[in-house]
């Protein structure tokens, strides 16, 4: 409970009892805390939350009493300063402290439910700033907080379309809007925030285009795909690690997509093994795979161009893959050879790991869930979970790489 | 047992500012202040007896005198330090340094204090113990000014922090903030506090690391959860050479001497640079460990960063005679701090470029760096008025790419050229390269520049 606007509070032993006074901004349901530097990495919540309610100058937590021992999760309510959390009912045996909530769950079900579309959505297209606007309201000090749900509600300016994108983008920022209404920043204005979630309510989402759609389109015409693979830390020479067993299946999947296109996976010296790995893992009588070595592309860029000709790769059409991360130095090194060489590009970036919305109902009611894209089916990720320049793009982009190289 | 770094802090105001700087980094901005300003502090690292292979650390803390809230000051830090999740320090004993024995008790919350004290058995040390202790400190500071006051907060927050990516990139970040401060002013408490940063990163840091690989934490531990791959290979050493915890501390104390001598010596040297003073660094721990570093872990990055920049803005201005003015966007990497941002615009401004407008982009693993940047311009002290931030998100690139373009789109639709750097995650430089490209097509040819770095 922050802000110190939460009046009406009765104590008596083991129970918080707030009164009906309080009047209910905004509802977010399952609401998961991450470690903001572990976003990227396949990490669990530290915390999750069926409900976070969000007053006038309070924002509390709703746990759903499922079972008897879950008021043992105070353990880790414990590890952060805020929230205060509420349970839906207590226990039957006399936990002291407990504080009940003093209002029926389904309530806040149905205030959630007018725009859960919005709210599921979000965690798919603007997860990272679902997370940031959860984690400040609920795990910063109300200062540090507001400067965070202040940028995120700098995004107002961002062109309102009906497009998924913009439209979950839009949902984060009007939830950073309730949570600084809730923290008691003074410039956030209740008004605002209901005439944006009245604007919201209007939007129509159209169906969303996954991967394997925006690729089909260009099957014919690609030649042969680069797969550029994240390092990977190998404790042992002979171990494949699961992280590269994932990137390996997603260059196989990307192969079905191009049959019969030949895969180069562009490997340096700090992957070698690495890469010899996807390679064995993909090989197969119908698919062609090499590895071309680019360590020396800041030293001796010809080396490297004769290899690339020597895999035919000039006057192409190819489609650049980076797994998640790479050097990037090198990459644009790459891009700029393979211009010179007059080949078409283009270039994707498919992330490895990625919050996003649960596939499936999960028995802890959690809405959301870390996921591997690389063990998606391309049909199964989705068009705005990946970041795909065409030709032209890769054009400009290379020329004016060019102008400040 | 090796007292790594002692703070006294003689004036009321400037306490405040260190006390409130080291309390909202150590606690990861969970909370932004203690009830009692800290008088002096004194962070030991020690190992334990009874064949323990850790080296643990302590932290020694003394309030302002006279002022209510000690007690509480002290079971927050202990908080922060044992329990918090979000906070960012290791787990340490907070210890409270009382000034004399209880012999009589003339104040009801006194008797609170000692009861609490024993019944916890929390440490103490008596002030005359700790003035000994404080005296045999490898490095001591007493901040003059402001901008000292907070450095010393910062860095006690960095030393403080245990061993995640995020404490590296705290040190990383404080030691540039000092780097720069050190080739500005040329001023000893800004090389000592570099030093015992320098001192702990190359000890402490990579002993734990030792201790944890060999247990749960493997894999991808020094690429995803540590941060660094230089620190990996000293832990190698360790573990390989089978190196004593007391062996360690005895180098905590070499480096910090050989460290803060050899930083004050290089900012005044002629050719005083960051990258002198990254491969001072570099050099004298080289030798002290007996093993070649091959790039240096705090401020190894300042110089590859600018060597990049520098070399694309000599390119964009070679056609031009005139000062250029652009609008300025980067993404935040975990390495990007004030220190590092006032180096990359003393190298932008050495191109005779003026920037008329900053944006930083940034994501939940720059968080820490994006609130930085408001603590250091909190007080007006390091205050960049024309810096805006936005979040964006790696794993939503599509989302980033349309913020991006909107915000380069603004500049340049305002007139401005806009320039850009490519640089941090790869999903992130490739929504910025998307999205110049498409300015650049589309919108303004030739007013929109992208540099790799």
């Amino acid at each position: 409970m922050r802000g110190g606007r939460i009046g009406n509070v009765k104590c008596r032993w083991g129970i918080v009892n707030m009164g009906d006074r309080l009047g209910i901004i905004h509802v977010e349901k399952s609401v998961s805390l991450y470690h903001p530097d572990l976003i990227y990495n396949y990490s669990d919540a530290f915390m999750e939350c069926d409900y976070v309610v969000v007053h006038e100058g309070a924002i509390l937590c709703v746990e759903e009493l499922s079972k008897a021992e879950e008021w043992l999760k105070r353990s880790t309510h414990v590890r952060l300063w805020a929230p205060l959390v509420f349970w839906s009912k207590l226990p039957a045996q006399k936990v002291p402290h407990l504080a009940l909530y003093p209002q029926e769950l389904e309530a806040l079900e149905r205030i959630w439910k007018e725009y859960e579309h919005f709210s599921l959505l979000s965690r798919d297209v603007a997860s990272e700033l679902l997370v940031l606007a959860n984690f400040s309201a609920l795990a910063l000090s109300g200062e540090a907080a507001k400067v965070v749900l202040r940028d995120i509600c700098s995004l107002c300016q961002l062109p309102f379309d009906e497009y998924a994108v913009a439209a979950g983008g839009y949902y984060v920022r009007l939830l950073a809007l309730a949570y600084r209404l809730g923290i008691g920043d003074e410039s956030a204005r209740p008004d605002e925030y209901a005439k944006e979630r009245e604007a919201l309510r209007s939007i129509k989402v159209g169906e969303q285009k996954s991967l394997k759609d925006i690729l089909e389109p260009i099957r014919d015409e690609v030649n042969a795909i680069l797969f550029l693979p994240r390092g990977i830390w190998l404790e042992r020479e002979d171990r494949m690690p699961l992280s590269v067993e994932k990137q390996a299946s997603l260059a196989g999947k990307l192969s079905d997509i191009f049959p019969g296109r030949p895969i180069v996976i562009v490997s340096n010296e700090r992957i070698r093994r690495q890469c010899e790995m996807i390679k064995e893992r993909l090989r197969s009588p119908h698919v062609d795979v090499k590895i071309i070595d680019i360590t020396e592309i800041q030293r001796d860029i010809d080396h490297v161009r004769r290899k690339l000709l020597k895999e035919k790769l000039r006057n192409r059409r190819l489609l650049t893959v980076v797994a998640d991360d790479y050097d990037k130095s090198m990459v644009f090194r790459l891009l700029l050879l393979l211009d010179e060489l007059k080949n078409s590009i283009y270039l994707l970036d498919v992330p490895g790991v990625k919050l996003r919305r649960a596939e499936a109902p999960c028995a802890t009611g959690r809405l959301d869930e870390m996921a591997w894209l690389w063990e998606k089916d391309p049909s199964k990720i989705l068009e705005h979970e990946v970041i795909l320049l065409e030709p032209k793009e890769v054009e400009v982009a290379v020329k004016m790489l060019q102008r400040c190289q | 047992m090796e007292p790594l770094l002692y703070i006294r802090v003689d004036e009321e105001g400037l306490a405040e500012i260190f006390t409130s700087s080291f309390i909202r980094l150590a606690s990861g901005f969970s909370t932004t202040e203690l009830p009692v300003a800290i008088r002096q502090a004194t962070l030991l690292c020690y190992s334990p007896s009874g064949g323990e292979r850790y080296i643990r650390k302590a932290l020694f803390v003394q309030p302002w005198p006279g002022r209510e809230g000690a007690a509480r000051a002290l079971h927050i830090l202990r908080y922060l330090a044992q329990t918090c999740a979000i906070s960012h320090m290791a787990y340490m004993d907070v210890r409270g340094v009382i000034s004399r024995p209880f012999a009589e008790i003339t104040k009801p919350s006194y008797i609170a204090l000692a009861h609490d004290i024993v019944k916890k058995v929390y440490p103490t040390i008596l002030e005359r113990e700790f003035t000994k202790l404080a005296a045999e400190a490898c490095i001591k500071v007493s901040p003059r000014d402001e901008k000292q006051a907070l450095a010393c907060g910062l860095t006690l927050a960095s030393l403080c922090s245990g061993v995640h990516r995020i404490g590296m990139a705290l040190r990383q970040m404080c030691a540039q903030l000092l780097a720069y401060e050190l080739l500005q002013h040329k001023d000893k408490l800004y090389a000592d506090l570099l030093a015992a940063i320098a001192a702990d990163t190359y000890t402490w840091y990579p002993a734990i690391c030792a201790i944890k690989e060999a247990g749960t934490i493997r894999g991808e531990l020094y690429s995803s959860v540590v941060g660094t791959t230089i620190v990996g290979r000293i832990a190698s050493k360790f573990m390989k050479d089978g190196t004593r915890p007391n062996d360690i501390l005895n180098m905590v104390r070499r480096i910090s001497s050989r460290i803060a001598d050899a930083a004050l010596k290089s900012s005044i040297g002629r050719s005083a640079d960051v990258g002198s003073l990254a491969k001072e660094i570099e050099l004298n721990v080289s030798d002290i460990l007996s093993l070649m570093l091959n790039g240096e872990a705090l401020l190894g990055i300042v110089p590859r960063v600018l060597s990049r920049l520098g070399r694309g803005l000599r390119e964009l201005m070679e056609k031009h005679e005139e000062e250029r003015e652009v609008e300025f966007f980067l993404p935040a990497t975990e390495q990007l701090g004030p220190g590092l941002l006032m180096f990359i615009l003393d190298e932008v401004s050495r191109q005779r470029i003026t920037i008329s407008n900053m944006t930083v982009f940034y994501t939940p693993a720059t968080l820490i760096n994006r609130l930085l940047f408001w603590l250091c311009s909190d007080r007006r002290l390091y205050e960049l008025p024309y810096l805006h931030f936005l979040p964006i998100g790696a794993t939503n690139p599509e989302l980033s790419y349309r913020l991006v373009k909107f915000a380069v789109k603004k500049a340049v639709e305002a007139g401005h050229d806009a320039l850009a750097l490519a640089m941090g995650h790869m999903s992130v430089a490739m929504a910025i390269m998307k999205a110049c490209a498409f300015i650049e097509a589309r919108v303004k040819p030739g007013h929109v520049h992208l540099i790799i770095v």
